[in-house]
């Protein structure tokens, strides 16, 4: 989780918005791979609003079939979500 | 499948739940009081600003229906109800500690001294706030009826549909034009009899679109404007019905479902304000908790402070609107900001 460049990851970017906006901590305190749903940490309304967010924040967008938990049940799997997104938005 | 618009939705539903209590508990305390009720066009005009709110727990427990296929499906039984055992944490300590300030407050205010089993009674069957338990059992029931819908969507659907309707009549005898035997009582379940009679169908529906959305969604996007059009004429009919004190319990039964088969084809940029509604949506658990009690205390305030302004409804039930609402969700804002966020899911969920 370590960051080498100025420009925070993905996953960094995620995690400092999850700690702020949905756990209400000033750090994302777990793994990565942390599944949001078994933790009990995100809801159907944060689920929401994490849509909402990464639409907003990196311009993508996202359909209803892809909002299932393959895609949005860990921080890890949100970035990878996004980075597919942007690179076959890039494509276009 | 879960759509874009839920959250949108759900903001909706916690609105129209706050205007219908309003206007109901407005008009309890004007019969509290020795008010004669309203009468006439005014009558009307609050049944027909009332009976939007008839939908506000249906598209709750839909959501909540489409909520528990993204968080069980294809996953193993004890999995999915360590999953589901989380989720109740922040649905249960929450309705404890409002139902209990709830009853201080109605017990402080007077209105409410009930003898200790009365209360106990009250938080199993869910007063004042009835759909909880009947949510807390869905979700328990959730990972199992995930699998069953699975298999058996529409066969699921009609068997609780038909079962719904069945409890509506041996609640309400009569509600269907037929009374039932008196032995039929006992094929009803203890505390959830009355909420299942009401809204058994849409946590099931919530599931049966959770699964099989895709194949849902495009024929009722080719249906939209019959949808549309029925529950108009199901809305304007139980308005009717209440204004002319005829028996509505059977189309109270029917007017939502096709409002929330529409409210799936909707497009979130299709609802004004969206964002707005979806503020209140994410707060719609606390909300819904609080409200009750915020409008009582509004109204006994009004009593000492202002008791000439209670027969004004167009101001005072506004004003409670606005209020309740808002107070509440500014509160919950700033215990995010405040130490007070930690315990912030087990107060507000």
């Amino acid at each position: 989780m370590t960051e080498t460049h100025d420009t925070p990851s993905i996953e960094q970017q995620l995690r400092n918005y999850i700690a702020e906006k949905i756990l209400l901590t000033d750090r994302f305190p777990y793994p990565d791979e942390m599944s949001f749903l078994e933790s009990g940490n995100i809801d159907s309304l944060n689920l929401m609003e994490i849509v909402l967010h990464i639409e907003q924040v990196y311009h993508i967008t996202v359909a209803d079939h892809e909002i299932v938990p393959d895609n949005f049940d860990s921080v890890s799997k949100i970035a990878d979500f996004i980075r597919r997104k942007m690179s076959h938005t890039s494509a276009i | 499948m879960i759509n874009r618009q839920f959250a949108t939705l759900r903001g909706l539903a916690i609105i129209l739940v706050v205007f219908d209590h309003a206007i109901d508990m407005s008009l309890t305390e004007f019969g509290r009081v020795g008010l004669s009720p309203p009468s006439g066009f005014a009558r009307g005009l609050l049944i027909a600003l009332q009976q939007p709110g008839t939908i506000a727990v249906p598209i709750f427990l839909f959501l909540s229906g489409c909520f528990i296929v993204y968080a069980v499906n294809g996953r193993e039984i004890p999995i999915a109800y360590r999953i589901v055992a989380t989720s109740l944490r922040y649905v249960i300590v929450p309705y404890l500690v409002w139902s209990l300030i709830f009853y201080v407050v109605a017990y402080l205010l007077q209105y409410q001294r009930l003898p200790l089993l009365e209360y106990v009674k009250g938080l199993l069957v869910g007063y004042p706030f009835n759909f909880v338990p009947l949510l807390i059992f869905f979700y328990m029931l959730g990972p199992l009826l995930v699998l069953a819908v699975r298999r058996h969507p529409w066969l699921m659907l009609a068997a609780v549909l038909g079962y719904q309707v069945f409890l509506l009549n041996v609640v309400s005898p009569g509600a269907l034009g037929v009374v039932f035997p008196s032995w039929t009582w006992w094929l009803s379940p203890p505390i959830l009899r009355s909420t299942l009679a009401k809204w058994a169908i849409y946590f099931p529906l919530g599931v049966v679109y959770g699964l099989h959305g895709e194949v849902i969604l495009d024929p009722l996007r080719r249906i939209w404007l019959p949808l549309a059009a029925s529950g108009i004429v199901l809305y304007g009919l139980r308005v009717a019905a209440l204004i002319q004190d005829w028996d509505a319990r059977a189309l109270g039964l029917a007017s939502p479902i096709p409002l929330i088969l529409l409210c799936i084809v909707i497009k979130r940029e299709s609802i004004p304000l969206a964002s707005r509604f979806e503020q209140y949506g994410r707060r719609s658990y606390g909300l819904y908790l609080t409200n009750l009690i915020v409008i009582s205390l509004l109204l006994a305030g009004i009593q000492v402070a202002a008791p000439w302004l209670l027969p004004h409804l167009i101001v005072v039930i506004p004003v409670l609107f606005l209020v309740t609402i808002n107070i509440p969700f500014w509160i919950m804002t700033l215990a995010d900001r405040s130490p007070a966020r930690l315990i912030q899911r087990y107060v507000f969920g």
